[in-house]
């Protein structure tokens, strides 16, 4: 399998995933190749990490979970460890500190408005500084694929 | 349910028949978890199936967190027209607070910083917005695939 194909093989994997019981054979003929090929393509595809994983993307809202974007402005030499402490929550899927008065970003992911609220408390206590919540009002866009 | 989500939102095997472990392992058939897989994608439970690439493999290096203050009236027409940029991934009215009155955020990703600042300039005369401000990363502390409990 060539660069062009390889293109091809990851289009086929991101945007058009057959959707069968043996869906390697389904990309492998579309390429006119072998399915062993495609196999062996995609290991190695993984292995490199081009491919993080292949599965379903899920819309947290329609499982019924909250996500939310939070801000702190926390001091230069506590965000360390105040980061550290906000990355333990494992609903804390995201975390970055960014360049701005409010320094640390970071996405809540809970199943109820509840565990949101105490992970917020706890955020705050620890860090000795309120933290906001800016929930998203309207939704414009959200991708999950990439050009290639 | 929730057994499968958690197996699909984890990986699912590089083999000739992927979803026949997942389905011996809830002991049910490899046709009752493909029908279901299509069937949740009809519902928009699952947004998309197939494999998820590592973008900064991919071509786009570098992110920036855009926000911008726009008017309440403004705000439909101005997000439509950040979200037909290709390069944002993602577009919110979010809530705002006070000493924080940005209440529309746009995600970007380029190969490189000055294309970012590029699309924000195209993106700001596009839509008018003329206030807005850049949120370099500093550090990622955190970036994982959420997961069910």
């Amino acid at each position: 399998m060539d660069n062009a194909h390889e293109r091809e093989l990851l289009l086929i994997l991101q945007n058009d995933f057959p959707l069968v019981l043996e869906p390697f054979a389904k990309v492998a003929e579309r390429l006119s190749v072998e399915e062993g090929d495609v196999l062996k393509r995609v290991q190695e595809l993984k292995a490199k990490r081009v491919i993080r994983r292949i599965g379903a993307v899920f819309d947290q809202a329609a499982l019924g979970y909250k996500s939310v974007l939070a801000t702190m402005c926390v001091a230069p030499e506590r965000l360390e460890e105040v980061a550290s402490y906000v990355s333990s929550f494992k609903e804390v899927t995201h975390n970055y500190s960014r360049k701005s008065r409010y320094n640390l970003w970071f996405t809540i992911t809970a199943s109820s408005q509840e565990r949101i609220q105490e992970i917020v408390r706890a955020i705050e206590e620890f860090a000795g500084c309120s933290l906001h919540l800016l929930r998203a009002k309207r939704t414009f866009k959200v991708r999950t694929v990439f050009d290639i | 349910m929730k057994e499968l989500v958690r197996f699909l939102q984890r990986d699912v095997p590089v083999v000739r028949r992927p979803l026949q472990d997942i389905a011996l392992r809830l002991g049910v058939s490899e046709d009752d978890v493909l029908s279901t897989i299509r069937h949740w994608l009809e519902e928009g439970k699952i947004r998309r199936f197939g494999a998820i690439l590592a973008h900064k493999r991919v071509g786009k290096k570098v992110n920036v967190m855009a926000v911008w203050k726009c008017h309440p009236e403004k705000l439909e027409e101005a997000g439509r027209i950040m979200a037909g940029f290709s390069e944002v991934s993602h577009c919110y009215e979010r809530e705002t607070f006070e000493g924080w009155e940005y209440n529309l955020f746009t995600m970007i990703h380029a190969d490189d910083m000055e294309r970012c600042e590029e699309s924000v300039r195209k993106m700001s005369a596009a839509t008018g917005l003329e206030e807005y401000k850049l949120l370099f990363t500093e550090k990622e502390f955190k970036k994982t695939s959420w997961e069910i409990d």
